[in-house]
């Protein structure tokens, strides 16, 4: 039995040349023997119900485990969430499901959304399958290593920052983030409420844009959602793309930060776009020093009001130290609740949002929020989407003692996927190369509001002429 | 930015959040650094500029603000670690 893409799998299942027993029998024994390794997994099924008819009948899917699901517990990576069993599913989630695929697990993630390399999930890090010595990125660390080890052929994440995209670019995926409100966030735990969006993992541009069919639409208990009706990706994929313009972002500012061999990617990948009859422009990153602090001060501002709710009441323990007074009870509470990172988080939210501070912290922030949308609009407006890298190097070494500390550098290394989010605009990494040490290195499509087609489209054309999405890690085949 | 003892107590109480001797230290070096940089923002000119809260045209829609009877609350009280009926119990508080 091997499957890779959901596509190949959905037409052996629909032409019954596999059972969806076989299918889920086949990435349970894998979830079995590679999760204790990979950590990818905080919970699974082990008994599926199996729905006759839908796109995705048969098909297992991993979810973040920031997406409530009714009948398995629901973590966002936290110590304080251990044991919450929703009363409800995401409708993202639900969406899924009623077209017959079978939610498989659970995925590990940094805790609430937070972090760029897994090693803030309360259940340990995630590992990544091209080398478990580094991390697979994050947040949606657990969504990415499970579809990279083939342990399900596709999962969803949650993108406020790059979450999807950062781990599928060290994962050797293809990681979609629609555009704002594209795909309902109800049932999605908030971390950032402006700059959530739930994403999805696979192997293909193809499966992506089946996925997205299948979990876009309007929501009426979301009231961020779209009321426009989305067009049928996987329908309308072309790999067509001559005399499209698209612009490509200078590198010069990061000439001695970036690694030479993803530099070297990124003007391989530009040269096949030429070859098929684009044109390129080059732009200079609208805002560039200015976006990392936007976009923190906006997110860790929504994040301190969004985790407001965790005081141990509705949610969690009660700690069992004694306290004076119920200001002193919740604080006690929320300290068992969280870990490190989260907490820091919501202290700088809450700075920047208290008196005295507003007007010069989150209010300028989204003051400069104003300025980068309207920069990428201009952009927009003489190109059909944007080329550039997703981060300045591959995936990091998992080792908690060297990151504490250095959580600035961390922030900074998001430079080039933040931009996407705090402009609502839809954006896609894909596999484009492998560095020396056998590490992924991807590439970065960001596309105007609502273009997720542009994206795909493009994304396909360099699929099939980089040809290398079929590569899998060694021990994973 | 200085991050004294009285500000870090300041936000630690707006955001509920005991902060722990052993970290105090830490906490403070870190919210210096993040919070230095972010203020990098300050030197660009908005004084006319609209703040963009969320990216939809038009932005958020609010629901109408009635009470609905959710359909699983014994659901919600079997995660209580203590209750009293149809509601959560919490220790007395002076």
């Amino acid at each position: 039995m091997d499957f890779f893409s959901l596509c190949s799998l959905q037409k052996k299942l629909q032409s019954s040349e596999v059972s969806p027993k076989e299918v889920f029998d086949f990435y349970l024994k894998r979830i079995e023997k590679y999760n204790p390794c990979l950590n990818a997994f905080i919970s699974w099924k082990k008994i599926p119900s199996f729905k006759k008819k839908g796109r995705l009948a048969g098909i297992p899917i991993g979810v973040k485990d920031l997406f409530c699901t009714k009948d398995l517990r629901t973590t966002a990576g936290s110590k304080g969430l251990e044991q919450y069993l929703p009363p409800y599913t995401a409708t993202a989630v639900e969406k899924l499901e009623q077209e017959g695929a079978i939610i498989i697990g659970k995925c590990n993630n940094d805790e609430f959304g937070m972090g760029s390399t897994g090693e803030h999930s309360y259940f340990g890090a995630s590992k990544n399958p091209w080398n478990e010595k580094h991390s697979p990125g994050g947040s949606s660390s657990g969504s990415a290593s499970a579809v990279s080890a083939r342990l399900c052929p596709a999962s969803l994440g949650t993108d406020t920052g790059g979450s999807v995209r950062l781990p599928a670019n060290y994962c050797h995926l293809v990681g979609l983030k629609p555009t704002y409100g594209r795909v309902s966030r109800y049932g999605m735990i908030a971390y950032a409420s402006s700059l959530d969006q739930a994403g999805i993992f696979t192997h293909t541009v193809e499966d992506s844009a089946l996925l997205l069919d299948v979990m876009s639409g309007f929501d009426s208990k979301d009231s961020t959602s779209l009321k426009t009706k989305p067009p049928y990706f996987q329908k309308n994929l072309s790999s067509e793309i001559k005399n499209k313009t698209l612009a490509y972002f200078d590198l010069e500012p990061f000439k001695n930060e970036m690694n030479p061999e993803i530099v070297s990617a990124y003007q391989k990948a530009l040269k096949l776009l030429e070859q098929r009859g684009c044109c390129l422009i080059e732009k200079k990153i609208p805002f560039l020093d200015y976006g990392i602090s936007a976009y923190y001060l906006i997110s860790t501002s929504e994040a301190s009001s969004n985790l407001s709710r965790y005081d141990g009441i509705r949610y969690g323990k009660q700690s069992l130290k004694s306290s004076q007074s119920l200001q002193e009870f919740y604080s006690l509470n929320r300290l068992d609740f969280f870990g490190k990172e989260v907490r820091r988080r919501i202290l700088i939210g809450t700075f920047s949002l208290s008196s005295g501070y507003y007007e010069d912290y989150f209010h300028k922030a989204c003051q400069v929020r104003y300025l980068i949308k309207q920069a990428f609009d201009e952009i927009f407006s003489s190109c059909e989407a944007i080329i550039s890298p997703v981060s300045k190097n591959t995936a990091p070494l998992l080792n908690s003692k060297k990151t504490e500390g250095k959580n600035l550098s961390f922030y900074l290394n998001d430079i080039f996927t933040v931009f996407a989010n705090l402009i609502g605009s839809p954006a896609l990494s894909l596999p484009c190369s492998f560095s020396k040490d056998k590490l992924p290195i991807g590439l970065q499509l960001i596309g105007p509001a609502l273009g997720e087609q542009k994206i795909l489209n493009v994304a396909l054309a360099l699929e099939e002429d980089l040809n290398i999405f079929e590569k899998s890690p060694e021990k994973y085949k | 930015m200085e991050i004294t003892d009285k500000v870090l107590k300041e936000i630690s109480e707006l955001a509920a959040l005991k902060i722990k001797e052993e970290e105090k230290v830490e906490l403070k070096f870190f919210l210096k650094e993040v919070l230095s940089y972010f203020e990098k923002i300050k030197s660009i000119e908005s004084k006319k500029l609209p703040a963009l809260v969320s990216p939809l045209k038009p932005p958020l829609c609010l629901r109408s603000d009635k009470v609905l009877d959710f359909p699983d609350k014994d659901k919600l009280l079997e995660q209580a670690s203590k209750k009293q009926g149809a509601l959560i119990k919490t220790p007395p508080s002076i």
